[in-house]
């Protein structure tokens, strides 16, 4: 039986581990993808302390030093957490079980799919996810990203170092990301930006080979491309806090305070999977934090010390 | 350890036996969670070779398997590929897997 553990191994997982682990709590933390959607930037400019770092080797030094503190982590996926007394129970992918008397939810966000026809069918064939993973097998080839957002925009800039001709198709009418990459891509010659168009369908043989586009473009409504990045931005990963019957909003955000206490007793959430107002690495961080003293005090009876 | 393989030596390791071979490269995340997975699991199936390759080191081998996204992980029996998974398996998903494809 654990004191806590914690579904999530991004900023908010891994800083409720360090706390929880100083706070002598015995802790887990079950992470999908270990370092979770940071992971994914090759460069963070704006975590203090780090000038300039990868996410990568950020997410590294979060989990050695929650490793060092005696907190116990694992790759798997959770798909089953319920209340059972005052016991929580988790299943995971691996059939494993575990037990804990306080569960702090860091889930994070996961990907919007495409969901046009051929979205799924081309899927890790030519549709792809994540720029920085896999940006680099389109050495001269011809990509389009889809979506405006500055995930969308960064993805075009990483990518125009590859391809020879990167597309971005928006739905909206002007993109919707941070000026300074605005004015990068705008000046990039191998970036063209379509804003007005929508994906009406991906087609291809093995791989993909075009997008059909709603309108024409440049005359016609067929886009050739080698492959295809989706940046349609993230859905709070909360099925799991239904399933323990935790206030989620519209949003499918789950509901916190400013404890990082959901609805029910003993279930703490942090990050980007909460009402959060800032989706980022330090606000996720600083709840992790504050989620952690509240574990430690509904388990121990004693207030966190910091508080 | 899993041995690391080049443009060279691919071939010529991978020709007898059986063998799991991790495409991966440092910048990518999900690379990071296979990483350890990999080799634990590889240092407890005997009788199995487990190499990986660095796709940006190795671009004509990855390019010859059509790796197109990492990590990508081929199951090879002398040399010819049996079967692939793209994307993390966790620790007990992989050893099963590998138990499976290369009994």
């Amino acid at each position: 039986m654990y004191d806590v553990i914690i579904i999530g191994a991004g900023f908010a997982g891994y800083t409720a581990a360090i706390y929880a682990a100083r706070y002598n709590l015995k802790t887990l933390v079950i992470g999908k993808e270990l370092g979770g959607m940071i992971t994914e930037s090759s460069e963070v400019w704006n975590y203090p302390g780090f000038q300039k770092i990868s996410g990568i080797e950020l997410m590294s030094k979060f989990l050695e030093q929650a490793k060092s503190l005696g907190a116990e982590i694992v790759a798997d996926d959770v798909l089953k957490a319920s209340k059972d007394n005052d016991v929580f129970k988790i299943e995971t992918r691996q059939d494993k079980k575990y037990e804990a008397k306080s569960l702090i939810l860091a889930m994070g966000n996961k990907r919007r799919k495409l969901e046009a026809p051929g979205g799924l069918e081309f899927e890790s064939k030519g549709i792809h996810y994540c720029a920085t993973c896999d940006g680099a097998f389109y050495r001269n080839k011809t990509v389009a990203v889809i979506g405006g957002s500055n995930s969308a925009a960064h993805a075009a800039e990483l990518l125009s170092r590859f391809a020879k001709k990167v597309y971005v198709v928006y739905r909206g009418a002007a993109l919707r990301c941070e000026p300074v990459t605005h004015d990068k891509i705008k000046a990039d010659n191998k970036i063209e930006i379509l804003c007005g168009y929508n994906v009406r369908e991906v087609k291809g043989s093995q791989f993909v080979e075009k997008i059909m586009l709603d309108l024409p473009y440049k005359g016609s409504v067929e886009l050739d491309v080698d492959g295809i990045f989706v940046e349609l931005g993230g859905i709070p990963n909360s099925v799991l806090a239904k399933e323990l019957e935790a206030e989620v909003n519209q949003n499918n955000e789950i509901v916190v305070n400013a404890n990082c206490e959901t609805s029910i007793k003993g279930v703490y959430a942090a990050g980007d999977v909460t009402n959060t107002p800032m989706r980022q690495g330090i606000v996720a961080a600083g709840q992790g934090a504050i989620a952690a003293g509240s574990a430690y005090k509904f388990v121990t009876g004693k207030s966190s010390p910091w508080s | 350890m899993a041995v690391e393989l080049n443009e060279d030596n691919f071939k010529q390791m991978t020709s007898k036996g059986k063998a799991v071979v991790d495409f991966y490269a440092d910048w990518c995340g999900p690379c990071q969670t296979m990483k350890p997975i990999f080799e634990k699991v590889g240092s407890e199936l005997k009788g199995i070779n487990f190499f990986k390759v660095n796709v940006d080191e190795c671009a004509d081998t990855s390019s010859l398997y059509g790796v197109r996204s990492i990590p990508t992980i081929i199951f090879m029996k002398d040399g010819k590929e049996v079967e692939r998974v793209l994307g993390v398996l966790y620790e007990e998903e992989f050893k099963k897997k590998v138990q499976d494809v290369l009994k």
